[in-house]
């Protein structure tokens, strides 16, 4: 039959640019998550600190005692809505504390999302496309780092917002103004990091249970060791082998402020680490991502 | 045609597919990381034998039966099984002339020498790690360790059966939901594995000076030790339960 | 040995998989013919025991295929392409025979065997993750008959096979079955079945819709209304010679393209030779237009045809 009879005909338009299609590829990925019941399971399980913190904020704006007592009663269940010199704001404890939830969720993440396109050989179903390897990984480096933002960043500032509109005016969040910056900037520091190494370790992996054990291992393990080395060492330089910890100190680097010179340069130092982390995770990313996987 | 000679060859495929695994290469790592730990720690060349049994115990306690057992049992627990799901080979056992109960026998059986020995061994090795803290520890604590291992895969195993997602069912359970009940006041705390190792663990190392937090409200260890064994064999007899009965679609 | 469906009703939650199916495959090949998603897996895999009937039984001679006992009997080659991708196929044939309970020594004759019999033998020491499609699914069957089974099922077993590697595997499966076995084969491609199978069972909707030899389904097929569209430089002269024919409902030409409608495709196609022949018409085309499989599976399960 020719061709013209089969109604195949060239797009007559203008095509957009490839890099649109990562968005196409982040919506694909977050309804492939969020389609799961387990994810929900999760999510539930995340959401119920933001839960409980939202209610503590409610409760005690409703109380309405003066600012120092209201901040003394947030800090009762270990919160803070001021900011901290020298510490980090309630909000970045809060989003520290979902950690074993953004853990777990993201284990789950990069054996869907990431694991099976390798597993499955789905992969050519992207890259024959017109979109090449930096589309395809920038799309997943987007969905993982969104996943992440769902369980940190969102809930964080939605705490922020929740305080302010309880409170008399808008003050809180004209003179608090550094607070959801420094959330943003912690979490972009904590989506790009964690996107990248979820998805280089889920390329390589594959399978859910590796890509568990190497995850926890890396955000469960070592944050035990680091705190059992600094208790028993006294020596802080330990807090770098803890990803979390270094995740926060670049956060704070960019918009927070710190106790000592030396909490400073610890953070260059946590940055230099990631840096260096995530740039080799990106070549080998890169190297990996490939249409045909050649079996000898 | 032999049933016990379809069982050892069934046995020695899932023991060879689960030691030549990724999982076993990346449990690895954990157990590099504590066993660098320790190598930085130098309990061995500390003076006072008290206090580096003290800080040894709190290490074996925090990081080494709160982490490492879990993973380890779930590396191969929830594996042997969920492994063969993931990759779609159960079928090919199904379809043999093995009875079902025996299937996942023999799939526990090949998990648990390896959730053991990686286990035990690196237990082991750390406690020649940390010198004479290290060696009266081994003594004491050998049996919590080995009760937890079983403790776990049996239950891992249960999971592995039961649940399509088990390893982040594991995982949560392991890392959020023990970590969350086991330090909760009050009884809600016995029904984490955890609980009962640590009760044993506390035990053992009361008459060298480990206190206990008061919080803990540790149980007999006769009783924990039981409850250990009973977690094991009921987790496993509940998975041969669920695995009889279950259709191969559920399975995938 | 004989494979019984009696009653046999399978449901997935609200989802019926297969209705109320009754049937007997008996030693030979039969083919099991149905659109995607008629039920042939379900069927197959109730009679490979994976699934159990919520209503009715499932019997592998007289035992249930759920059981251990039944599984003796049966060789199964699924459709799924999932396999223990680091073995080579050689190791995976063996595994599976040593499965069976054979001593190492039977099992090892047993997978040289199978593999020589699917033409794999030389290829068999290549690992699973770098075989072509083709050679995959010939270690599945190999796989399925390395016990020497009395009842094999096969799931869609000649799809990536190329022409010559069917003929052989149409080969290898009659020789299985000269030696009294019972084959039950699924397709949904009718031609694939037709060359192979000395009766058929068609499903459709969950339910048989149609049984018992090629010759007999042929028959059923025979009568089946079927319109053809039939290209030709002289559409008008060969419209009114087909007007004329008993068996032909109505003829229209569309754009120079007669579509006729026939009430007996059997007889028609020779009859529309004949004509060309004896009036020297040019025929460039002539096709029928819901010859698919479905079109079929619709005719048959129509009530009161």
């Amino acid at each position: 039959m020719p061709i013209d009879n089969a109604h195949y005909h060239g797009w007559q338009g203008s095509l957009r640019s490839p890099w649109l299609a990562t968005l196409a590829l982040v919506r694909v990925a977050l309804l492939q998550v969020l389609r799961r019941k387990l994810y929900w399971i999760v999510l539930a399980l995340g959401l119920a600190q933001f839960f409980l913190y939202w209610s503590i904020i409610y409760a005690v704006t409703q109380l309405d005692p003066p600012p120092a007592a209201r901040e003394r009663m947030l800090e009762a269940f270990g919160f803070s809505a001021q900011p901290q010199p020298g510490r980090p704001s309630g909000y970045i404890l809060f989003m520290e504390r979902q950690s074993v939830v953004v853990m777990i969720l993201l284990a789950f993440s990069g054996s869907v999302l990431v694991g099976s396109d390798f597993r499955l050989g789905s992969l050519p179903f992207y890259l024959s496309r017109r979109i090449d390897r930096r589309h395809y990984i920038a799309g997943k480096l987007l969905a993982i780092g969104a996943v992440v933002s769902l369980l940190t960043t969102v809930p964080a500032l939605m705490l922020f917002i929740e305080y302010g509109m309880f409170t008399s005016s808008t003050d809180y969040w004209i003179d608090n103004w550094r607070l959801p910056v420094e959330v943003i900037a912690y979490g972009a520091v904590l989506a790009a990091t964690l996107s990248v190494l979820l998805v280089t370790l889920s390329a390589y992996l594959q399978r859910l249970a590796p890509i568990a054990i190497t995850w926890s291992s890396l955000f469960v393990l070592l944050p035990l060791l680091r705190s059992a080395l600094v208790r028993e060492t006294h020596n802080r330089y330990w807090n770098l082998i803890d990803p979390w910890r270094d995740m926060s100190l670049v956060g704070r680097l960019a918009f927070g402020d710190f106790d000592s010179p030396f909490e400073r340069r610890l953070a260059l130092w946590a940055l230099a680490i990631l840096s260096a982390i995530s740039a080799a995770m990106l070549v080998a990313l890169v190297r990996r991502v490939r249409s045909v996987d050649v079996v000898e | 045609m032999n049933l016990l000679r379809a069982w050892t060859m069934l046995f020695w495929l899932s023991y060879r597919r689960l030691l030549w695994s990724a999982n076993t290469l990346m449990v690895l790592f954990p157990l590099a990381g504590c066993g660098l730990f320790l190598l930085r720690r130098r309990y061995d060349r500390m003076h006072n034998l008290a206090d580096a049994f003290q800080s040894f115990s709190n290490f074996l306690i925090l990081v080494f039966v709160s982490f490492v057992v879990p993973v380890c049992a779930l590396a191969f627990g929830t594996a042997s099984i969920g492994g063969d799901r993931e990759d779609r080979t159960l079928l090919f056992v199904l379809v043999r002339p093995i009875p079902r109960p025996l299937v996942l026998l023999a799939k526990f059986f090949a998990s648990l020498p390896l959730a053991l020995g990686l286990v035990v061994g690196s237990f082991l090795v750390f406690c020649e790690l940390a010198g004479k803290a290290g060696a009266l520890a081994g003594q004491l604590y050998l049996p919590a360790v080995f009760y937890m291992t079983v403790a776990y895969v049996g239950l891992f195993h249960l999971f592995a059966v039961s649940l399509r997602h088990s390893t982040i069912v594991a995982l949560i359970y392991a890392l959020f939901m023990e970590m969350l009940l086991g330090n909760m006041p009050g009884i809600v705390k016995r029904v984490a594995v955890n609980y009962y190792g640590r009760s044993l663990m506390y035990a053992a190392g009361h008459g060298e000076g480990l206190g206990t937090p008061s919080w803990f409200e540790p149980i007999s260890p006769s009783t924990a030790a039981w409850v250990l064994a009973l977690f094991g064999a009921g987790g496993l007899a509940l998975a041969l339960l669920v695995f009889q009965r279950r259709e191969y679609r559920d399975l995938t | 040995m004989d494979l019984v469906l009696d009653h046999a009703t399978k449901f997935y939650g609200p989802v019926i998989g297969i209705n109320n199916v009754s049937c007997r495959v008996a030693p030979g090949i039969t083919g099991l013919l149905g659109a995607n998603g008629a039920g042939k897996s379900t069927l197959i895999k109730l009679a490979s025991g994976q699934l159990r009937p919520d209503q009715g039984r499932v019997l592998i001679g007289r035992r249930r295929a759920w059981s251990t006992a039944a599984k003796r009997h049966l060789g199964y080659s699924p459709d799924l392409d999932s396999f223990y991708e680091d073995m080579t196929g050689r190791e995976f044939v063996y595994t599976m025979a040593c499965l069976y309970g054979y001593p190492r020594s039977e099992a090892r004759r047993r997978a040289e065997e199978a593999l020589a019999e699917v033409g794999m033998r030389e290829r068999a020491s290549r690992r699973l993750a770098g075989c072509s499609h083709g050679m995959r699914q010939r270690i599945k069957l190999a796989q399925a008959f390395v016990h020497d089974p009395d009842v094999l099922l096969l799931d869609e077993p000649l799809s990536g096979i190329d022409p010559g590697g069917r003929r052989e595997i149409n080969e290898l499966l009659r020789r299985f079955a000269a030696r009294g076995k019972t084959i039950l084969l699924s397709s949904h491609i009718l031609v694939e079945v037709e060359n192979l199978a000395d009766s058929i069972l068609m499903i459709a909707r969950g339910r048989i819709v149609a049984s018992g030899t090629l010759a007999e389904v042929r028959g059923l097929l025979e009568d089946r209304p079927l319109t053809v569209e039939i290209e030709t430089g002289q559409a008008r002269r060969l419209a009114s010679l087909l007007a004329e024919v008993s068996d032909v409902r109505s003829v229209r030409i569309v754009d120079e393209t007669l579509r006729v409608e026939t009430r007996n495709p059997g007889r028609f196609f020779p009859l529309v030779g004949q004509l060309v022949l004896e009036h020297n018409l040019p025929l460039r085309r002539m096709q029928a237009v819901d010859a698919g499989i479905d079109a079929v599976f619709n005719y048959l399960e129509r009530p009161g045809r």
